[in-house]
Protein backbone atom coordinates (compact mmCIF):
# COMPACT_ATOMS: atom_id res chain seq x y z
CA UNK A 1 0.00 0.00 0.00
CA UNK A 2 0.77 3.50 -0.90
CA UNK A 3 0.01 6.90 0.54
CA UNK A 4 0.96 8.45 -2.70
CA UNK A 5 -1.81 10.52 -4.61
CA UNK A 6 -0.33 12.69 -6.87
CA UNK A 7 -2.79 12.82 -10.26
CA UNK A 8 -1.14 16.33 -10.91
CA UNK A 9 1.88 14.75 -12.12
CA UNK A 10 0.30 12.01 -14.18
CA UNK A 11 0.34 12.83 -17.92
CA UNK A 12 -2.85 13.04 -19.96
CA UNK A 13 -1.99 9.48 -21.74
CA UNK A 14 -1.70 8.23 -17.91
CA UNK A 15 -5.24 9.61 -16.75
CA UNK A 16 -6.53 7.55 -20.13
CA UNK A 17 -4.41 4.45 -19.44
CA UNK A 18 -5.90 4.44 -15.94
CA UNK A 19 -9.67 4.75 -16.69
CA UNK A 20 -9.34 2.46 -19.41
CA UNK A 21 -8.19 -0.01 -16.64
CA UNK A 22 -11.13 0.80 -14.16
CA UNK A 23 -13.32 0.16 -17.51
CA UNK A 24 -14.02 3.73 -18.70
CA UNK A 25 -13.19 5.04 -22.49
CA UNK A 26 -13.18 9.01 -20.86
CA UNK A 27 -14.54 11.19 -24.00
CA UNK A 28 -12.05 13.89 -24.76
CA UNK A 29 -14.63 16.50 -23.67
CA UNK A 30 -14.27 15.27 -20.20
CA UNK A 31 -10.76 15.59 -19.79
CA UNK A 32 -10.13 19.40 -18.56
CA UNK A 33 -12.94 19.00 -15.97
CA UNK A 34 -11.56 15.54 -14.61
CA UNK A 35 -8.44 17.34 -14.44
CA UNK A 36 -9.40 20.05 -12.59
CA UNK A 37 -11.46 18.05 -10.26
CA UNK A 38 -8.25 14.89 -9.81
CA UNK A 39 -6.59 18.41 -8.73
CA UNK A 40 -8.97 18.80 -6.12
CA UNK A 41 -8.90 15.70 -4.88
CA UNK A 42 -5.24 15.67 -4.64
CA UNK A 43 -5.12 18.63 -2.46
CA UNK A 44 -7.84 17.29 -0.46
CA UNK A 45 -6.03 13.72 0.12
CA UNK A 46 -2.72 15.94 1.23
CA UNK A 47 -4.73 17.52 4.27
CA UNK A 48 -5.90 13.95 5.09
CA UNK A 49 -2.58 12.51 5.12
CA UNK A 50 -0.99 15.38 7.00
CA UNK A 51 -3.46 14.70 10.13
CA UNK A 52 -3.30 11.24 9.61
CA UNK A 53 0.69 11.67 10.06
CA UNK A 54 -0.18 14.11 13.43
CA UNK A 55 -2.76 11.98 14.80
CA UNK A 56 -0.95 7.82 14.44
CA UNK A 57 1.59 6.64 16.50
CA UNK B 1 -63.38 27.39 8.45
CA UNK B 2 -60.42 28.71 6.71
CA UNK B 3 -57.42 25.96 5.83
CA UNK B 4 -54.63 25.57 8.28
CA UNK B 5 -51.23 25.65 7.16
CA UNK B 6 -49.00 23.78 9.61
CA UNK B 7 -48.46 20.33 9.96
CA UNK B 8 -50.19 20.17 13.48
CA UNK B 9 -52.49 22.44 12.58
CA UNK B 10 -53.86 20.30 9.59
CA UNK B 11 -53.44 17.47 10.72
CA UNK B 12 -55.75 18.56 13.91
CA UNK B 13 -58.45 19.76 12.02
CA UNK B 14 -58.50 16.82 9.50
CA UNK B 15 -58.34 14.08 12.08
CA UNK B 16 -61.66 16.17 13.75
CA UNK B 17 -63.06 16.08 10.61
CA UNK B 18 -63.30 20.10 10.17
CA UNK B 19 -61.41 20.14 7.07
CA UNK B 20 -61.44 17.40 4.57
CA UNK B 21 -58.11 15.96 3.33
CA UNK B 22 -58.96 16.76 -0.41
CA UNK B 23 -59.71 20.17 0.71
CA UNK B 24 -55.70 20.73 1.93
CA UNK B 25 -54.21 18.56 -1.04
CA UNK B 26 -56.42 20.60 -3.72
CA UNK B 27 -55.34 23.99 -2.00
CA UNK B 28 -51.28 22.48 -1.95
CA UNK B 29 -51.56 21.59 -5.52
CA UNK B 30 -53.23 24.58 -6.05
CA UNK B 31 -50.71 27.03 -4.40
CA UNK B 32 -47.85 24.74 -6.20
CA UNK B 33 -49.57 25.84 -9.80
CA UNK B 34 -49.37 29.57 -8.93
CA UNK B 35 -45.72 29.53 -7.64
CA UNK B 36 -43.74 27.20 -8.72
CA UNK B 37 -43.24 28.23 -12.44
CA UNK B 38 -40.91 31.10 -10.94
CA UNK B 39 -39.22 28.79 -8.18
CA UNK B 40 -38.72 25.28 -10.04
CA UNK B 41 -38.93 23.15 -7.15
CA UNK B 42 -40.97 20.67 -8.38
CA UNK B 43 -39.92 18.34 -11.47
CA UNK B 44 -43.27 16.20 -11.25
CA UNK B 45 -46.48 16.61 -9.75
CA UNK B 46 -48.40 13.02 -8.43
CA UNK B 47 -51.96 14.69 -8.93
CA UNK B 48 -53.91 11.79 -9.36
CA UNK B 49 -52.60 9.44 -6.54
CA UNK B 50 -52.69 12.56 -3.73
CA UNK B 51 -56.42 13.11 -4.58
CA UNK B 52 -56.95 9.23 -4.22
CA UNK B 53 -55.39 9.16 -1.33
CA UNK B 54 -57.15 12.27 0.43
CA UNK B 55 -60.47 10.45 -0.42
CA UNK B 56 -59.45 7.64 1.42
CA UNK B 57 -58.54 8.91 4.16
CA UNK B 58 -61.71 11.22 4.50
CA UNK B 59 -63.67 8.25 4.29
CA UNK B 60 -61.45 6.88 7.51
CA UNK B 61 -62.29 10.08 9.35
CA UNK B 62 -66.16 9.60 8.25
CA UNK B 63 -65.51 5.57 9.55
CA UNK B 64 -64.46 7.12 12.80
CA UNK B 65 -60.45 5.61 12.06
CA UNK B 66 -57.65 8.21 13.02
CA UNK B 67 -55.34 7.91 9.88
CA UNK B 68 -52.26 9.47 12.63
CA UNK B 69 -50.23 12.22 13.35
CA UNK B 70 -49.99 14.01 9.68
CA UNK B 71 -53.58 13.46 8.58
CA UNK B 72 -54.03 14.80 5.51
CA UNK B 73 -50.86 16.88 5.46
CA UNK B 74 -49.20 17.24 1.87
CA UNK B 75 -46.03 16.47 1.53
CA UNK B 76 -43.34 16.74 -1.04
CA UNK B 77 -40.06 14.51 -1.33
CA UNK B 78 -37.04 14.60 -3.38
CA UNK B 79 -36.67 12.79 -6.65
CA UNK B 80 -34.23 10.35 -4.87
CA UNK B 81 -36.81 8.70 -3.12
CA UNK B 82 -38.97 5.57 -4.55
CA UNK B 83 -42.65 6.36 -5.17
CA UNK B 84 -44.33 2.66 -6.41
CA UNK B 85 -45.25 2.98 -10.16
CA UNK B 86 -42.64 5.85 -10.86
CA UNK B 87 -38.86 5.91 -12.46
CA UNK B 88 -36.58 7.49 -9.58
CA UNK B 89 -34.82 9.33 -11.07
CA UNK B 90 -31.91 10.93 -8.65
CA UNK B 91 -32.08 14.13 -10.62
CA UNK B 92 -30.72 12.37 -13.35
CA UNK B 93 -32.51 12.68 -17.33
CA UNK B 94 -30.48 9.45 -18.21
CA UNK B 95 -33.33 7.85 -15.44
CA UNK B 96 -36.52 9.04 -16.59
CA UNK B 97 -37.27 6.07 -18.43
CA UNK B 98 -36.17 3.87 -15.25
CA UNK B 99 -38.12 0.87 -14.39
CA UNK B 100 -40.62 2.20 -12.19
CA UNK B 101 -40.33 1.43 -8.40
CA UNK B 102 -42.15 -1.81 -7.15
CA UNK B 103 -43.04 0.22 -3.35
CA UNK B 104 -42.67 3.31 -1.45
CA UNK B 105 -39.52 4.21 0.30
CA UNK B 106 -39.42 2.77 3.70
CA UNK B 107 -39.89 6.43 4.74
CA UNK B 108 -42.22 7.35 2.70
CA UNK B 109 -44.11 4.17 3.85
CA UNK B 110 -43.81 5.60 7.30
CA UNK B 111 -45.20 9.22 6.22
CA UNK B 112 -48.16 7.74 4.69
CA UNK B 113 -48.54 5.12 7.13
CA UNK B 114 -49.52 8.76 9.62
CA UNK B 115 -51.32 10.01 7.21
CA UNK B 116 -49.04 12.10 5.08
CA UNK B 117 -50.17 12.98 1.21
CA UNK B 118 -47.16 13.14 -1.27
CA UNK B 119 -48.03 15.72 -4.02
CA UNK B 120 -45.07 16.14 -5.73
CA UNK B 121 -41.73 15.12 -6.15
CA UNK B 122 -38.90 17.89 -5.66
CA UNK B 123 -35.87 19.04 -7.36
CA UNK B 124 -32.46 18.36 -6.81
CA UNK B 125 -28.65 18.55 -8.35
CA UNK B 126 -28.38 15.41 -10.20
CA UNK B 127 -27.71 11.84 -8.06
CA UNK B 128 -27.45 14.86 -5.04
CA UNK B 129 -23.85 15.55 -5.93
CA UNK B 130 -23.79 19.39 -5.44
CA UNK B 131 -24.83 22.11 -2.88
CA UNK B 132 -27.06 24.54 -5.57
CA UNK B 133 -30.02 22.58 -7.40
CA UNK B 134 -28.59 23.70 -10.30
CA UNK B 135 -29.75 20.77 -12.86
CA UNK B 136 -29.07 20.27 -16.25
CA UNK B 137 -32.29 18.72 -17.06
CA UNK B 138 -34.68 19.51 -14.42
CA UNK B 139 -33.85 23.42 -14.38
CA UNK B 140 -32.62 25.74 -11.62
CA UNK B 141 -34.76 26.24 -8.26
CA UNK B 142 -34.42 29.60 -7.17
CA UNK B 143 -34.45 30.68 -4.17
CA UNK B 144 -38.38 32.23 -2.96
CA UNK B 145 -36.45 35.16 -0.44
CA UNK B 146 -34.92 36.19 -3.17
CA UNK B 147 -35.58 34.19 -6.97
CA UNK B 148 -32.15 35.76 -8.13
CA UNK B 149 -30.60 33.95 -5.48
CA UNK B 150 -29.42 29.96 -5.76
CA UNK B 151 -31.56 27.78 -3.28
CA UNK B 152 -29.18 25.83 -1.98
CA UNK B 153 -28.60 22.00 -2.65
CA UNK B 154 -28.70 19.17 -2.98
CA UNK B 155 -32.30 18.76 -1.55
CA UNK B 156 -32.90 22.85 -2.70
CA UNK B 157 -36.50 21.74 -4.18
CA UNK B 158 -37.41 20.58 -0.96
CA UNK B 159 -36.43 23.37 0.86
CA UNK B 160 -37.96 26.06 -1.60
CA UNK B 161 -41.22 24.38 -1.70
CA UNK B 162 -41.41 25.42 2.12
CA UNK B 163 -40.12 28.14 1.77
CA UNK B 164 -42.11 29.51 -0.86
CA UNK B 165 -45.29 28.21 1.09
CA UNK B 166 -46.17 25.04 -1.65
CA UNK B 167 -46.11 22.90 1.48
CA UNK B 168 -45.73 22.50 5.00
CA UNK B 169 -43.49 19.61 5.51
CA UNK B 170 -40.59 17.84 2.33
CA UNK B 171 -38.42 15.69 2.71
CA UNK B 172 -34.66 15.76 1.22
CA UNK B 173 -30.84 13.36 2.55
CA UNK B 174 -28.26 14.82 3.36
CA UNK B 175 -24.47 13.60 2.72
CA UNK B 176 -22.38 16.25 3.27
CA UNK B 177 -24.60 18.95 3.93
CA UNK B 178 -27.49 18.53 1.16
CA UNK B 179 -30.12 19.16 3.91
CA UNK B 180 -28.84 21.64 6.13
CA UNK B 181 -27.22 24.29 3.04
CA UNK B 182 -30.46 24.32 1.39
CA UNK B 183 -32.52 25.06 4.67
CA UNK B 184 -29.99 27.60 5.63
CA UNK B 185 -30.31 29.57 2.33
CA UNK B 186 -34.02 29.55 1.60
CA UNK B 187 -34.92 30.30 6.10
CA UNK B 188 -36.46 27.36 6.61
CA UNK B 189 -36.03 24.70 9.67
CA UNK B 190 -34.32 21.09 8.75
CA UNK B 191 -32.52 18.40 10.33
CA UNK B 192 -29.80 15.83 9.66
CA UNK B 193 -30.81 12.80 11.19
CA UNK B 194 -28.05 11.05 12.79
CA UNK B 195 -26.38 8.04 10.17
CA UNK B 196 -28.71 5.10 10.35
CA UNK B 197 -31.72 6.71 12.82
CA UNK B 198 -33.98 6.93 9.38
CA UNK B 199 -34.88 3.98 7.11
CA UNK B 200 -32.65 4.50 4.22
CA UNK B 201 -34.13 1.46 1.97
CA UNK B 202 -35.65 2.69 -1.40
CA UNK B 203 -33.90 5.92 -1.03
CA UNK B 204 -31.22 6.39 -4.22
CA UNK B 205 -27.86 5.90 -2.37
CA UNK B 206 -25.19 8.67 -3.11
CA UNK B 207 -22.48 7.92 -0.13
CA UNK B 208 -23.84 5.33 1.77
CA UNK B 209 -21.32 6.21 4.75
CA UNK B 210 -22.88 9.79 4.86
CA UNK B 211 -26.28 9.31 3.34
CA UNK B 212 -29.32 10.55 5.83
CA UNK B 213 -32.79 11.28 4.98
CA UNK B 214 -34.43 14.13 6.72
CA UNK B 215 -37.13 17.08 6.71
CA UNK B 216 -37.58 20.31 6.21
CA UNK B 217 -40.57 22.35 7.75
CA UNK B 218 -41.58 26.09 8.14
CA UNK B 219 -42.13 25.07 11.90
CA UNK B 220 -40.06 24.01 14.81
CA UNK B 221 -43.10 21.84 15.90
CA UNK B 222 -43.70 20.90 12.13
CA UNK B 223 -39.87 19.50 11.75
CA UNK B 224 -40.05 17.33 15.03
CA UNK B 225 -43.54 15.71 13.86
CA UNK B 226 -42.08 14.79 10.81
CA UNK B 227 -38.80 13.34 12.18
CA UNK B 228 -40.16 11.33 14.49
CA UNK B 229 -42.57 9.58 12.43
CA UNK B 230 -39.97 8.84 10.13
CA UNK B 231 -37.86 7.43 12.80
CA UNK B 232 -40.45 5.20 14.44
CA UNK B 233 -40.58 6.93 17.74
CA UNK B 234 -40.82 10.14 19.80
CA UNK B 235 -37.94 12.81 20.14
CA UNK B 236 -36.95 12.03 23.12
CA UNK B 237 -37.35 15.49 25.68
CA UNK B 238 -33.86 16.56 26.87
CA UNK B 239 -32.99 20.12 27.92
CA UNK B 240 -29.77 21.66 26.79
CA UNK B 241 -28.14 22.38 29.69
CA UNK B 242 -24.36 23.25 28.33
CA UNK B 243 -24.07 25.02 25.06
CA UNK B 244 -20.96 26.20 23.05
CA UNK B 245 -19.94 27.33 19.72
CA UNK B 246 -17.15 25.41 17.80
CA UNK B 247 -14.06 27.90 17.23
CA UNK B 248 -11.50 27.86 14.47
CA UNK B 249 -12.81 27.23 11.28
CA UNK B 250 -16.30 27.71 11.77
CA UNK B 251 -15.87 31.17 13.00
CA UNK B 252 -12.52 31.51 10.22
CA UNK B 253 -14.83 30.96 7.48
CA UNK B 254 -18.52 32.58 8.49
CA UNK B 255 -19.32 36.40 7.26
CA UNK B 256 -19.38 38.73 10.12
CA UNK B 257 -23.02 38.82 10.43
CA UNK B 258 -22.88 35.68 12.33
CA UNK B 259 -20.50 37.54 15.16
CA UNK B 260 -23.85 39.49 15.92
CA UNK B 261 -26.21 36.28 15.88
CA UNK B 262 -23.69 34.44 18.45
CA UNK B 263 -24.04 37.94 20.73
CA UNK B 264 -27.67 37.38 20.76
CA UNK B 265 -27.17 34.05 21.47
CA UNK B 266 -25.62 34.87 23.84
CA UNK B 267 -27.48 37.01 25.80
CA UNK B 268 -30.32 34.35 25.92
CA UNK B 269 -28.74 31.75 27.21
CA UNK B 270 -26.29 33.79 29.51
CA UNK B 271 -23.28 32.40 28.42
CA UNK B 272 -21.38 31.32 25.71
CA UNK B 273 -18.13 29.71 25.67
CA UNK B 274 -16.32 28.66 22.51
CA UNK B 275 -15.12 24.89 22.09
CA UNK B 276 -12.66 23.10 19.95
CA UNK B 277 -13.21 20.34 17.38
CA UNK B 278 -9.69 19.35 16.22
CA UNK B 279 -8.93 18.89 12.32
CA UNK B 280 -12.11 20.25 10.78
CA UNK B 281 -10.81 20.78 7.42
CA UNK B 282 -8.88 17.52 8.00
CA UNK B 283 -12.53 16.24 8.35
CA UNK B 284 -13.73 18.15 5.30
CA UNK B 285 -11.25 16.53 3.47
CA UNK B 286 -12.00 13.07 4.30
CA UNK B 287 -15.81 13.51 3.55
CA UNK B 288 -14.94 15.43 0.09
CA UNK B 289 -12.24 12.29 -0.85
CA UNK B 290 -14.92 9.34 0.62
CA UNK B 291 -17.56 11.02 -1.45
CA UNK B 292 -15.79 11.61 -5.20
CA UNK B 293 -14.22 7.67 -4.31
CA UNK B 294 -17.60 6.32 -3.36
CA UNK B 295 -19.95 7.98 -5.57
CA UNK B 296 -17.64 7.56 -8.24
CA UNK B 297 -17.79 3.73 -8.07
CA UNK B 298 -21.46 3.55 -7.69
CA UNK B 299 -21.94 5.30 -10.99
CA UNK B 300 -18.64 3.64 -12.74
CA UNK B 301 -20.82 1.32 -15.11
CA UNK B 302 -23.39 4.16 -16.33
CA UNK B 303 -20.35 6.30 -16.44
CA UNK B 304 -18.25 3.57 -18.62
CA UNK B 305 -22.02 2.65 -21.20
CA UNK B 306 -22.63 6.06 -21.24
CA UNK B 307 -20.90 9.25 -19.48
CA UNK B 308 -21.95 12.15 -22.23
CA UNK B 309 -25.91 11.92 -20.35
CA UNK B 310 -24.90 13.01 -17.13
CA UNK B 311 -25.13 16.29 -15.84
CA UNK B 312 -21.69 17.61 -16.80
CA UNK B 313 -21.06 19.54 -13.24
CA UNK B 314 -21.71 15.51 -11.28
CA UNK B 315 -20.13 13.91 -14.30
CA UNK B 316 -16.46 15.06 -14.18
CA UNK B 317 -16.24 14.61 -9.94
CA UNK B 318 -17.69 11.13 -10.69
CA UNK B 319 -15.22 10.59 -13.36
CA UNK B 320 -12.24 11.44 -10.82
CA UNK B 321 -13.09 9.77 -8.02
CA UNK B 322 -13.17 6.59 -9.78
CA UNK B 323 -9.31 6.78 -10.11
CA UNK B 324 -9.27 7.65 -5.94
CA UNK B 325 -7.32 4.23 -4.95
CA UNK B 326 -9.57 2.36 -2.47
CA UNK B 327 -7.20 2.06 -0.10
CA UNK B 328 -6.61 5.99 0.34
CA UNK B 329 -10.47 6.07 0.97
CA UNK B 330 -10.52 3.72 3.27
CA UNK B 331 -7.03 5.75 5.09
CA UNK B 332 -9.32 9.04 4.84
CA UNK B 333 -12.42 6.85 6.74
CA UNK B 334 -9.62 5.64 9.69
CA UNK B 335 -9.37 9.61 9.99
CA UNK B 336 -13.20 9.91 10.17
CA UNK B 337 -13.30 7.50 12.58
CA UNK B 338 -10.69 9.41 14.96
CA UNK B 339 -13.01 12.27 13.87
CA UNK B 340 -16.31 11.51 15.33
CA UNK B 341 -14.61 10.16 18.29
CA UNK B 342 -12.93 13.38 19.30
CA UNK B 343 -16.63 15.20 18.27
CA UNK B 344 -18.22 12.61 20.90
CA UNK B 345 -15.67 13.67 23.46
CA UNK B 346 -16.86 16.78 23.00
CA UNK B 347 -20.35 16.05 23.09
CA UNK B 348 -19.97 14.60 26.51
CA UNK B 349 -19.08 18.05 27.76
CA UNK B 350 -21.32 19.91 25.93
CA UNK B 351 -25.49 19.00 25.11
CA UNK B 352 -25.53 21.33 22.25
CA UNK B 353 -22.89 22.35 19.67
CA UNK B 354 -23.40 25.31 17.63
CA UNK B 355 -22.06 26.54 14.86
CA UNK B 356 -22.88 28.27 11.24
CA UNK B 357 -24.69 26.23 8.53
CA UNK B 358 -22.93 28.39 5.53
CA UNK B 359 -20.17 30.71 5.59
CA UNK B 360 -22.15 33.19 3.62
CA UNK B 361 -25.82 33.93 2.26
CA UNK B 362 -27.43 32.37 -0.83
CA UNK B 363 -25.25 33.34 -4.01
CA UNK B 364 -26.71 35.11 -7.78
CA UNK B 365 -27.49 32.32 -9.74
CA UNK B 366 -25.47 34.67 -12.30
CA UNK B 367 -22.91 34.85 -9.81
CA UNK B 368 -22.45 32.06 -7.77
CA UNK B 369 -19.64 33.65 -5.35
CA UNK B 370 -19.19 33.45 -2.01
CA UNK B 371 -17.02 34.63 0.75
CA UNK B 372 -15.13 32.64 3.28
CA UNK B 373 -11.99 32.71 5.58
CA UNK B 374 -10.28 32.57 2.09
CA UNK B 375 -11.83 35.42 0.56
CA UNK B 376 -14.53 34.98 -2.61
CA UNK B 377 -14.86 31.64 -3.59
CA UNK B 378 -17.17 29.25 -6.11
CA UNK B 379 -20.58 28.54 -4.50
CA UNK B 380 -20.74 24.81 -5.76
CA UNK B 381 -17.61 23.91 -4.60
CA UNK B 382 -17.70 25.76 -0.79
CA UNK B 383 -21.27 26.28 0.22
CA UNK B 384 -20.94 23.22 2.22
CA UNK B 385 -17.38 23.41 4.07
CA UNK B 386 -18.92 23.86 7.11
CA UNK B 387 -21.66 21.27 6.92
CA UNK B 388 -19.40 18.38 5.59
CA UNK B 389 -17.30 17.90 8.49
CA UNK B 390 -20.18 16.92 10.47
CA UNK B 391 -21.18 15.16 8.59
CA UNK B 392 -17.96 12.77 8.44
CA UNK B 393 -18.62 12.58 12.55
CA UNK B 394 -22.82 10.96 11.83
CA UNK B 395 -24.11 13.05 14.23
CA UNK B 396 -27.41 14.89 13.97
CA UNK B 397 -28.11 18.54 13.30
CA UNK B 398 -31.29 20.53 13.61
CA UNK B 399 -30.24 23.13 11.12
CA UNK B 400 -32.36 26.74 12.39
CA UNK B 401 -33.06 29.71 10.45
CA UNK B 402 -32.10 32.98 12.16
CA UNK B 403 -34.12 35.42 12.59
CA UNK B 404 -33.25 38.49 10.35
CA UNK B 405 -36.30 40.31 8.74
CA UNK B 406 -35.75 42.13 6.30
CA UNK B 407 -32.31 40.38 4.99
CA UNK B 408 -31.49 37.36 3.50
CA UNK B 409 -31.71 33.74 5.77
CA UNK B 410 -28.89 32.46 7.33
CA UNK B 411 -28.40 28.83 9.15
CA UNK B 412 -27.53 27.74 12.44
CA UNK B 413 -26.49 24.01 13.05
CA UNK B 414 -27.27 22.85 16.82
CA UNK B 415 -25.33 19.48 17.09
CA UNK B 416 -25.84 16.49 19.46
CA UNK B 417 -25.15 13.27 20.12
CA UNK B 418 -27.07 10.69 18.46
CA UNK B 419 -30.25 9.53 20.60
CA UNK B 420 -29.90 12.92 22.28
CA UNK B 421 -31.74 14.54 19.23
CA UNK B 422 -34.22 16.23 22.24
CA UNK B 423 -31.58 18.92 23.59
CA UNK B 424 -31.15 19.98 19.45
CA UNK B 425 -35.12 21.02 19.89
CA UNK B 426 -35.11 22.50 23.67
CA UNK B 427 -32.33 24.69 22.71
CA UNK B 428 -33.94 25.51 19.37
CA UNK B 429 -37.36 26.18 21.18
CA UNK B 430 -35.72 28.50 23.69
CA UNK B 431 -33.59 30.23 21.01
CA UNK B 432 -36.34 31.08 19.45
CA UNK B 433 -38.73 32.31 22.35
CA UNK B 434 -35.62 34.52 22.51
CA UNK B 435 -36.05 36.11 19.02
CA UNK B 436 -32.87 34.89 17.75
CA UNK B 437 -33.61 31.82 15.21
CA UNK B 438 -37.52 31.89 13.56
CA UNK B 439 -38.74 31.90 9.91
Amino acid sequence: MTDVFTPTRWSEAEILDRFRAAGVALPAPCLPGVKANLALLEDRWRVVQAALAEIEP
Amino acid sequence: MSLPTTVTGIAQAVRRGQVSARAVTQAALDRIAARDAEIRAVTRLLTERALQMADALDACIVAGEDPGPLAGVPIGIKALFDIKGLPTTAGAAMRVDAPAAEDDAAVLQRLTGAGAIPVAVLNMDEYAYGFVTVNAHFGTTRNPRDTARLAGGSSGGSAAAVAAGMLPLTWGSDTNGSIRVPAALCGVWGFRPAHGSVPEEGSFPFVPMLDTLGPFAATLDDLETGLAVAMGRPVAPLSALSVARLDGWFVTHAIDAYEEIFSAIGRVLGTMPMAHLPRVEAARAAAFFITGHDGGRLHRAELAQRPLAFDPETRDRLLAGNLVPTDLRDRAADFGAWFRARALDLLDRYDVLLAPATPDVAPLIDNPVIHTGDGPAPARANLGMLAQPISLAGLPVLCAPVSRPGKLPLGLQLIGAPGREGALFDLAARLESGGVLGV
